[in-house]
């Protein structure tokens, strides 16, 4: 990523979360990676005093408690986190999904694969976008 | 006296002159009564009759006073069919607004006073529903007429009423029916999308972990352990592809789409470049595929699964495919063909089934959903499909759309 904030990674399954850990230290990034098992979890996080903002989130979309659509809601609207690009990583191919999440003013939107090769490549490019483009501070 | 007087032979007095008037009057009297109570008995015979048929019709006969709460005049003896009194039973102050039904009484009165006073319309029809005497709903359909006297003025209302109970019965478990069919669906549908969602999550992790294992140990394992490694890793891409299948499959009924005008060529060039066949394949597209009425996406599943199947399956080096529609009265008949393996007979139904392949997995990698597809889209548009052919021979896989949902017709190219 361009810059060396944290990653912050929303994600309930952990062999999925896992995945992303490995596929990213593969493809060498340095960033810091922290992980929030759900929306909940996650603003808890985003709002704690000595927690440092990060740079990118990735955000599945089926998760307990708290799911991606509900958090993307909120942080959206709140004034100092909405500027954070947010990217879905989420089994779902559906359109309601798709649709509801750019209404949310996601980044992106991926389709995790069934393969683990295939979603390294995935990591590799949203790293490679993030690295070229500018990020806020 | 008459025949005397003529002959001249009598002179005739007044007197006899009174007897004989007064004796022309009794006759002519009596001739007059005669017909009078020959008139009377057809008049009363012919009422009788007109009473006689409707009385053994499912038609009741009925006269109203219009006044306060509409008291009954008449009413035939078949009332019976409403479960109601006929003439004879009769109560004093016997009044129709009594027996409608509570929340259709205002329905029913403000027709009335229209009819009454407007003059617009001599006769109304009305569905509403009486209490008959067992206090059961009973739906009437009826048409009444005003009876107005010399000044105008409304005072009976007329009528024949029908029931129609049994038919409204029958509508009411239609739409109870065509509800919870379309509930079940709809539960169905649902129900396919959640479980082939909930099946994909730990599919994924099998897949990754396998994936880490074949990365990290695949030294420390030998040839055969190796081997079970990629086996396991190709079930779980075949697994997903199956699940993938399900998903299309139940989609195709959940999401409808607009009809829209669908250029058909259009269509099938997009697919066949969306395909990319290989080189020694070549694809013809008649000039004669038409202008639909249909869903842009479900004509292009439609074409995609068949020429991909026709793809996937051709066994020759020098493959040949071809769309082409087919003359027929009423319907469209768009056929896909192809110089492939061909089918067996025997096959033929077993193909539209949904998993079903012609070769085991291990041999040829098929979902076997793309066939179940194109018969559920091919069936939500009241058409079907079908196939001919012969093993060595190639296939035609056909399907018929009604007539109804072609736009236009190609300009017929000069030859």
């Amino acid at each position: 990523m361009k810059n060396d904030k944290p990653v912050l990674i929303v994600e309930d399954d952990s062999v999925d979360a896992m995945t992303i850990r490995r596929a990213l230290k593969d493809i060498k990034v340095a960033n810091e990676l922290i992980f929030a098992e759900n929306g909940e979890d996650a603003l808890e996080y985003l709002n704690g005093a000595e927690s440092r903002m990060p740079c990118i989130i990735l955000l599945d979309l089926n998760m307990p408690k708290m799911n991606g659509i509900e958090f993307l809601n909120i942080i959206k609207n709140d004034d100092r986190l909405k500027m954070i690009p947010v990217i879905v990583l989420t089994t779902s191919s559906e359109e309601s999904d798709r649709v509801a999440s750019y209404r949310q003013q996601v980044a992106g939107y991926m389709i995790k694969p069934v393969d683990y090769r295939q979603f390294v490549e995935v990591m590799k490019t949203i790293n490679l976008y993030w690295t070229i483009s500018e990020l806020p501070d | 006296m008459g025949l005397d007087a003529v002959r001249g032979e009598k002179e005739w007095s007044f007197e006899d002159q009174r007897i004989l008037y007064m004796i022309g009057e009794l006759i002519s009297a009596a001739y007059l009564r005669e017909e009078y109570e020959r008139n009377l008995s057809a008049l009363a015979e012919s009422r009788a009759e007109l009473e006689r048929i409707i009385n053994s019709s499912p038609v009741l006969a009925f006269r109203l006073k219009n006044e306060e709460g509409y008291p009954v005049d008449f009413v035939s003896d078949n009332a019976d069919l409403f479960g109601l009194p006929s003439d004879d039973n009769i109560d004093k102050d016997y009044c129709h607004l009594d027996l409608i039904h509570p929340a259709d009484r205002v329905y029913v009165v403000s027709m009335l006073k229209n009819l009454a006073e407007s003059g617009e319309e001599d006769s109304i029809e009305q569905e509403y529903r009486l209490i008959d005497r067992a206090g059961n709903i009973q739906w009437v359909n009826r048409r009444i007429w005003a009876i107005r006297n010399e000044r105008g003025e409304t005072t009976h209302f007329q009528g024949v009423s029908l029931n129609i109970s049994e038919r409204k019965i029958a509508e009411e478990q239609l739409e109870k029916f065509v509800r919870e069919l379309a509930d079940k669906n709809r539960e169905l549908e649902d129900f396919a999308y959640i479980v082939s969602h909930d099946l994909k999550a730990p599919l994924r992790a099998i897949g990754t972990l396998s994936d880490w294992i074949a990365d990290d140990y695949s030294e420390q394992l030998d040839r055969e352990g190796r081997e079970q490694l990629a086996l396991l890793r190709q079930r779980v891409k075949r697994m997903h592809d199956l699940i993938e299948g399900v998903l299309k499959y139940s989609r195709v009924g959940r999401m409808k789409e607009e009809l829209v005008e669908v250029d058909l060529a259009e269509t099938v060039n997009d697919v066949i470049e969306l395909l990319a066949p290989p080189e020694n394949i070549t694809i013809e597209v008649s000039s004669a595929l038409p202008l639909i009425k249909a869903e842009r996406t479900r004509m292009k599943q439609v074409f995609e699964n068949l020429i991909s199947n026709a793809v996937k399956f051709m066994d020759k080096p020098d493959g040949r495919i071809r769309i082409f529609t087919e003359d027929s009265d009423d319907s469209l008949v768009v056929c896909v063909e192809d110089n492939g393996p061909g089918i067996e007979e025997k096959h033929f139904e077993r193909i539209f089934k949904i998993f079903q392949t012609l070769s085991s997995r291990d041999s040829f990698e098929s979902t076997g959903v793309g066939l179940t597809l194109v018969k559920k889209i091919a069936t939500m548009y009241g058409g079907r499909i079908w196939l001919e052919s012969e093993p060595g021979k190639g296939s035609v896989f056909k399907i018929a759309f009604p007539g109804s949902m072609i736009v236009k017709h190609p300009e017929r190219a000069a030859v």
